[in-house]
């Protein structure tokens, strides 16, 4: 280690000697010229109001209306930059005095933005790799205030599920498909530089534009972070005048069926048990209107050479489950200022903080407890009222669930989990000579998380005193990339960048936790010292990835197109000999201008192809080390406490680095005068050396041991068409769809092993539910065949009880019973603009997989937490006279063909209308609109939400379980946004 | 702009850009896991030695405080469970039609092994703890202690089962042949009975095994061993003498039969804390539920008249064949008594059966809706292995005085108050003593292995009251039906494990 060490600050002393030298040469004399001419377009008219700018410098002027300039340029040499408004912006060096007369380009629309590639900017045109790019104007019509709700649906090759409808929860992203079966899915999130950063409590209003990187040629320059793709951010900066916005929706959610269960008066028909009170629907205790309300303002400008961009949000919801809600304010400040014309200088600030009241497990479930939340609310007796005469809950109930009343728990529940977040980030931007720039960035990000809890009525069978825990945590991340960048055109045809990183990143987690246990007197979380069993826990630990990396781009004529990326990430979570990784990606792109010039029904037509490998360093630091873990408490005694140790984790200190590796084609054209673009994309990705949780045999204890083990691979494509379907002065109809389909499969595992069984439900039928086989894809449900049930005559069960296929030994028979994870997805997105009016709609799809719905599952006989069927269907249950499929007794398989959907949807996501006019005096724009989220969904689901899962957003081993899962409510929104 | 300041500024910048490498070189790569974790190499005292026995020893709670960990012995004609509600898994047992898939056979599967791999560290770890060779003698002999204790659990329960006795993972690992898992309990147990002390040092029952307990479980293992499905009958005179050894120190050991049998169950400390545990564990509710008792209390009473959860109730016909007496009346409750009201078992509509007192405790103690209690589990009890006694020395052809006043020990507490009591001398000792094991364990989840190891199984279940509501046709009473076969959860990761 200290070799390398040495051999880093070595390099490093290097590069600040040679900024130093560079530095010294731009110490040279001043002096100034005129320079003068005339401005045309291609077709030799003049433009009139063009922008004259020296570059780096205030002195500007624009063009008289015979499309003649005059501009003085203070030093030896400058740049002058033109720029007009529908036309491709020109730089052109001068030095000496003297007429240049210059030619603008109309833009072709879209493809000559700027995009973010990480560690610097491209032109749309110039990419080489496969890049989404999503901006404020694409999702500003849909009133939003998650980032991912932004981004869903509107770019290809990108799965964006909100698998819970709980206020504040996870949201599942995947960049074509899942890669790692241990290691998060999730793709890295970079937000103006900063690695790692978090878009949930992002406010929507800041973000300039989201660039999604996919294919390994342009994320591998994350190298060791990039496998599951990148979503880059970049927020707003300030410009021109000063500009104040604000804009303003308030919505109400709400459930939007209630499932079908046995009512009062059938549970006490069939069970032979009073109604009292007159029963209750405890679906409709739980669930309640939700009523969310967004602000949001914000103020920018340019001010000299200082731009601004501040703003606030202020999120407050209420969630569509009684005593539930989140709130979320955030506050940003963006400065940037040129110090002189070679040096800029940045600082970004952000902080939120955001509280949200019972949400659990990230929003998969809705109670503490496994079991509870909806599954229970959808078992529970509804012969019984909430509470009884005298005031007091019903706690229990020998029908239904055997766990406590789950509206008792969800209203005496309260926990409260507040979130600070702090990122402050420093850009520094030094041209050290025209061609070489130094960038450097330095960011710390703090999140800092406060849970208090405090149960009136705890979940679970048992009745008992109210308990309560609370938990403080504190996650750092300190950045420091360092970018040299060198630029240089050689003579008009060869353009040759090169760009050198070198990065640190570190990452420091505290934790404490205490628990009171059971309160003796019921009071709240602030008297957890009254609690009577108390107990504490403390956690730390600490990874560092240091990195370097390069980077070469090069074009010829602005046709052909190559870049080639190599990075060296060293992990400290892997032991010193399988520390270093090596991420390289090759591309090229070639503009067929030539081939197609003689056809005006082309405009451009581009043809990308790429190779690249990255990385996932799927395992949590010090996993590599065997832990004798703490929390084995014992009284020994059988009277007070001993302190007790047990074994942890079993550590293998042979892991190393998941590797990905990812070939893509492309191909981009654009057609009818950049009417319609078309993107398409195909990728084949191979992930090897998978970090898997292997599970070991339960006469070993059971748990898992990490290993680098198998192969995954992806395989898929992508398109995206948008394009201006009507066009005329006050009707104007936009639209894009995009569409992308993959096929995952598992190529192998560890040695000898084809399958690998996991995951089960607590007292319940039929072992592991989720299987990883070699051939098939990941996320696969494991199961028994259900056939009905035994009929009176058979001989070979008992007639009622539910019937499997059985296999030759007279046991029941499992397999393959689902495909876990969607194939197809699919947006289209659409704006038509009538004069003032607006109407936007987009239109979601989700094929290809299955649900195990478990909800339905744990309430249609008993079993489990569940003493009689609840479940609708059972009033239809099979009895000697009605030989029907349902069974009334025997073996109830929850992992069985009987409780696997369809999981295929088609979502209306938004519908809004809007009115948008200028002409109010004092008020430069103003809009106001109407707005329907998840109006229809066309899904054979028969639960709550085929979009909803109980699954870990971060988690694609078992896909698609719905255990109580916390579904999307459909949305009715009114809003309004004012520009001054 | 003056050359001046445009120089100055420069000047800052190359600052900065030092400052910057500064920051960014020199960066340590290595862990340090000792900073935040506990290194298993500190496992090297007698105190990180005391810590792991804990540790075990909550596997071992976390094991026995549910019902279905012994849910083979469902099977019992003792006892039975609710015709319907969550309870499949105990009426499959009941009536012998127990699958790979049935649910809840893991628990009697999956917990044994984990106390297996905490003891199995200590075991390894031996010879490398520093301290006061008693204290690390007597730690270690509880860990061989609890391995054979768990395997005995899991050959009883499985019969062929992996030996696991090392702590290295992903070991493939055969089925052992069930006289090879015999032997190396009776080695752990060797081990114990060398390294604990005569009676455990402070602590007030023996809830901490001395040698007087290994002793006890290596006689029942012997008694086992010459029984269905060995057969190894030279291994009755072993347990006799092996019984015989533990009752003659019993004194030293701590061990007695206390004289009301009703004070086995309560909760009262006096209570717990009884010189009948040959070993067990004191649930220790009040330290939290996780330390309780979760197969008592509430599990016991019926469910609607009560709001019981109905998991285990007694046999009707094994209930009326049970000889009246002191016994009988520690045994069962044929009444409770509900807010205000005294309801019949007879009477109970969820449902009609009587109850064991051994599982809902004293009403007093323990109400009917609570069901996580302070009720001890016995592992043994010196009830228990005085029987043992009578009926191996039975077997093994003896009939010595010592052995007929250890079944009458048991006979006199049983009858106590009842004026034609007599001890009785004389008779077919072993099966005298068999039927009184009958009696004084119903409902202690014992009856099966009895059952099982006489081959007793289908003479025993068909005789059953009409009233029985768990109904459906009996499984293959044979012994090739006798074990639980291994769960699905363990052959989706063990697929070798498929017989």
């Amino acid at each position: 280690m200290k070799i390398n060490c040495l051999k880093t600050a070595g390099r490093m002393r290097m590069l600040a000697l040679l900024g130093v030298f560079f530095l010294g040469l731009q110490m040279s004399f001043a002096q100034s010229f005129d320079v003068k001419g005339k401005i045309t377009d291609v077709s030799g008219e003049v433009l009139p109001g063009v922008n004259v700018v020296v570059k780096g410098t205030t002195i500007g002027t624009t063009s008289d209306f015979d499309g003649n300039y005059t501009i003085k340029i203070p030093s030896e040499n400058g740049v002058i930059t033109f720029s007009f408004i529908g036309f491709v912006s020109k730089e052109v060096t001068v030095t000496a005095g003297g007429t240049v007369n210059v030619t603008l380009e109309e833009e072709t629309i879209g493809l000559d933005e700027v995009v973010a590639v990480g560690y610097g900017v491209t032109k749309k045109s110039d990419l080489t790799g496969s890049v989404s790019s999503v901006t404020s104007e694409d999702f500003e019509k849909q009133p939003v205030f998650r980032v991912e709700e932004a981004l869903q649906g509107r770019a290809a090759g990108v799965q964006i599920l909100k698998n819970s409808g709980a206020p504040g929860a996870d949201v599942k992203i995947r960049i074509r498909g899942a890669n790692s079966i241990n290691g998060d899915n999730s793709p890295l999130v970079v937000i103006d530089g900063i690695i790692g950063g978090d878009l949930k409590s992002l406010n929507t209003n800041d973000i300039a534009s989201m660039e999604i990187l996919k294919d390994a040629s342009a994320t591998a320059i994350y190298g060791s972070r990039g496998a599951n793709g990148v979503i880059m951010v970049t927020t707003k900066k300030g410009s021109g005048k000063a500009k104040v916005d604000f804009s303003y929706f308030t919505s109400l959610s709400r459930v939007s069926d209630y499932i079908d269960v046995l009512s009062a008066e059938e549970v006490s028909t069939m069970f032979d048990t009073p109604i009292v009170d007159g029963g209750t629907h405890y679906q409709k205790e739980f669930f309640q209107d939700g009523i969310s309300n967004n602000y949001q303002l914000s103020v920018s400008g340019k001010e000299g050479k200082t731009s601004y961009f501040i703003s606030g949000n202020v999120v407050d919801q209420s969630g569509i489950v009684i005593n539930t809600d989140y709130d979320r304010y955030s506050l940003r400040s963006n400065l940037e200022t040129e110090i002189n014309d070679r040096l800029k200088v940045g600082l970004n600030l952000f902080g939120s903080y955001s509280k949200s009241f019972n949400l659990f497990s990230g929003g998969s479930r809705a109670s503490t407890d496994m079991r509870g939340g909806v599954v229970s609310v959808l078992g529970w007796d509804p012969t019984l009222p909430v509470k009884n005469a005298d005031g007091s809950y019903n706690l229990q109930s020998t029908y239904g669930q055997t766990l406590v009343n789950p509206i008792a728990v969800q209203k005496e529940s309260e926990y409260e989990s507040g979130q600070w977040k702090l990122n402050a980030n420093l850009n520094l931007n030094y041209k050290i000579t025209d061609d070489l720039t130094f960038t450097m960035l330095a960011g710390a990000m703090n999140t800092n998380t406060t849970n208090e809890n405090y149960r009136g009525v705890p979940a679970g069978t048992i009745i008992s005193d109210p308990t309560g825990a609370g938990s403080n945590s504190t996650n750092t991340v300190l950045q420091n990339s360092n970018i040299l960048t060198w630029n240089k055109k050689f003579n008009a045809d060869h353009n040759l960048k090169l760009t050198g990183i070198f990065e640190v990143q570190k990452f420091t987690k505290k934790s404490m936790t205490a628990s009171g246990g059971p309160y003796s007197i019921p009071a709240n979380y602030y008297s957890l010292s009254l609690g009577t069993t108390p107990s504490v826990k403390a956690t730390y630990s600490e990874s560092t990835i240091q990195s370097w990396i390069g980077r070469g781009e090069y074009n010829y004529k602005n046709k052909l197109f190559l870049t080639a990326t190599v990075r060296a990430d060293e992990s400290s979570r892997f032991r010193s000999s399988e520390r270093l990784g090596i991420f390289p990606s090759a591309s090229a792109a070639y503009q067929l201008d030539e081939l197609v010039e003689n056809i005006d029904f082309w405009d451009r037509f581009k043809l990308r192809a790429g190779y690249g490998e990255t990385g996932n360093q799927a395992i949590a630091p010090y996993s590599t080390y065997s832990t004798l873990a703490t929390g084995a408490n014992f009284p020994l005694d059988g009277m007070s406490e001993s302190v007790g140790i047990k074994l942890g984790n079993n550590g293998n200190p042979n892991l190393t680095w998941e590797t990905t590796k990812q070939s893509n084609v492309g191909l981009d054209f654009t057609f009818l005068a950049g009417r319609i673009s078309f993107s398409a994309d195909a990728y084949v990705k191979n992930t090897t050396d998978l970090l898997l949780d292997v599970p070991l045999a339960n006469y070993e204890g059971g748990g898992t041991i990490k290993k680098n083990v198998g192969e995954i691979s992806n395989k898929g494509y992508e398109f995206n068409v948008s394009g201006t379907i009507i066009n005329k002065s006050n009707l104007n109809w936009t639209a894009s769809l995009n569409y992308s389909k993959n096929k995952n499969k598992v190529e192998s595992l560890s040695d000898g092993q084809t399958q690998i069984i996991s995951g089960s439900f607590t007292n319940v039928e039929g072992g592991g539910y989720n299987i990883l086989r070699v051939g098939d894809p990941m996320g696969q449900i494991y199961g028994a065949t259900f056939l009905g049930t035994y009929k009176t005559g058979d001989t070979d069960g008992t007639p009622g009880h539910a019937k499997y296929l059985l296999d030759d030994d007279g046991n029941v028979a499992f397999g393959v019973i689902g495909q876990g994870t969607p194939t197809d997805t699919w947006g289209f997105n659409n704006t038509i603009t009538y004069g003032k009016f607006d109407l936007n709609f987009l239109i979601r799809g989700v094929h290809g997989n299955d649900i195990l719905n478990v909800s339905r599952g744990l309430i249609s006989l008993g079993g489990g937490s569940q003493n009689s069927p609840a479940y609708g269907e059972y009033r239809n249950h099979w009895t000697p006279e009605n030989q029907t499929d349902i069974p009334v007794s025997g073996n109830n398989i929850v992992n069985s063909t009987r409780y696997v959907e369809d999981g295929s949807f088609i979502k209306l996501s938004n519908l809004a209308l809007g009115y948008t006019t200028n002409s109010i005096k004092g008020i430069k724009s103003l809009r106001i609109y109407v707005s329907a989220q998840n109006l229809f969904t066309i899904s054979d689901y028969k639960g709550f939400d085929p979009e909803a899962s109980s699954v870990d957003s971060s988690s694609d081993s078992s896909a698609s379980i719905d255990m109580g899962a916390f579904p999307n409510p459909e949305t009715f929104t009114f809003g309004i946004n004012l520009g001054f | 702009m003056t050359l001046n300041i445009k120089n100055k500024l420069n000047k800052v910048v190359a600052g900065m850009l030092c400052l910057t490498m500064l920051f960014s070189s020199c960066t340590d790569l290595d862990e340090d896991p000792g900073k935040s974790r506990l290194d298993p190499s500190t496992l090297n005292s007698e105190e990180a030695l005391e810590a792991a026995v804990a540790g075990s020893y909550l596997a071992l709670s976390a094991a026995v405080k549910w019902g279905q960990f012994w849910l083979n012995s469902y099977g019992g004609d003792d006892l039975t469970t609710h015709s319907g509600k969550n309870k499949q898994a105990m009426r499959e047992a009941d009536l012998r039609v127990l699958t790979t898939t049935s649910s809840r056979t893991n628990t009697a599967y999956d917990e044994p092994y984990k106390i297996i791999k905490e003891v199995n560290n200590i075991i390894a770890n031996a010879d490398n703890i520093e301290g006061d060779k008693d204290v690390i003698n007597r730690l270690i002999g509880e860990a061989y202690f609890l391995r054979a204790y768990s395997y005995f659990h899991l050959t009883r329960t499985f019969g062929k089962v992996p030996l696991k006795l090392n702590t290295g993972v992903e070991e493939k690992l055969p089925l052992a042949e069930i006289v090879d898992v015999y032997k190396q309990i009776e080695s752990d147990l060797e081990m114990a009975i060398d390294l604990l002390p005569v009676k455990y040092p402070k602590i007030r029952a023996a809830i901490r095994p001395n040698s007087g307990s290994a002793k006890a479980i290596l006689a029942k293992l012997y008694l086992h061993w010459a029984g269905w499905p060995v057969k190894d009958a030279s291994k009755y005179a072993l347990a006799a003498s092996t019984a015989k050894s533990v009752i003659d120190n019993a004194d030293q050991h701590g061990f007695a039969l206390v004289p009301d049998m009703n004070t086995l169950w309560s909760t009262a400390d006096e209570n717990r804390f009884n010189t009948e545990m040959v070993f067990g564990v004191a649930h220790t509710q009040a330290l939290g539920n996780k330390y309780a008792n979760r197969h008592t209390g509430k599990l016991g009473y019926p469910g609607k008249d009560v709001g019981g959860w109905a998991e285990i109730f007694a046999e009707i016909a094994f209930m009326e064949e049970f000889p009246e007496g002191a016994r009988k009346d520690a045994t069962y409750r044929t009444e409770v008594e509900y807010k205000g009201k005294v309801i019949q078992w007879e009477d109970f509509v969820d449902e009609a059966h009587p109850m064991f007192l051994k599982v809902t405790g004293h009403l007093d103690e323990v109400s009917t809706k609570n069901s996580t209690t302070s009720m001890n589990t016995y592992v043994m009890r010196y009830a228990d292995l005085l029987l043992i006694y009578a009926e191996a020395e039975g077997r093994s052809g003896g009939s010595s005085a010592d052995a007929w006043e250890a079944l009458n020990e048991v006979r006199r507490r049983a009858y106590q108050g009842d004026p034609d009591y007599a001890d009785i001398t004389s008779g077919d000792l072993a099966e005298l003593a068999y039927t009184e094991r009958k009696w004084e364990l119903a409902g202690e989840f014992k009856r099966w292995d009895d059952l099982v190891r006489m081959e007793r199984v289908a003479q025993a279940l068909p005789n059953r009251s009409d009233r029985e509501l768990v109904t459906g046709s009996f499984g293959d009473l044979s012994p090739a039906n006798y074990f639980v076969p291994i769960p699905q959860s363990e052959l989706d990761k063990a697929p070798w494990l498929k017989e």
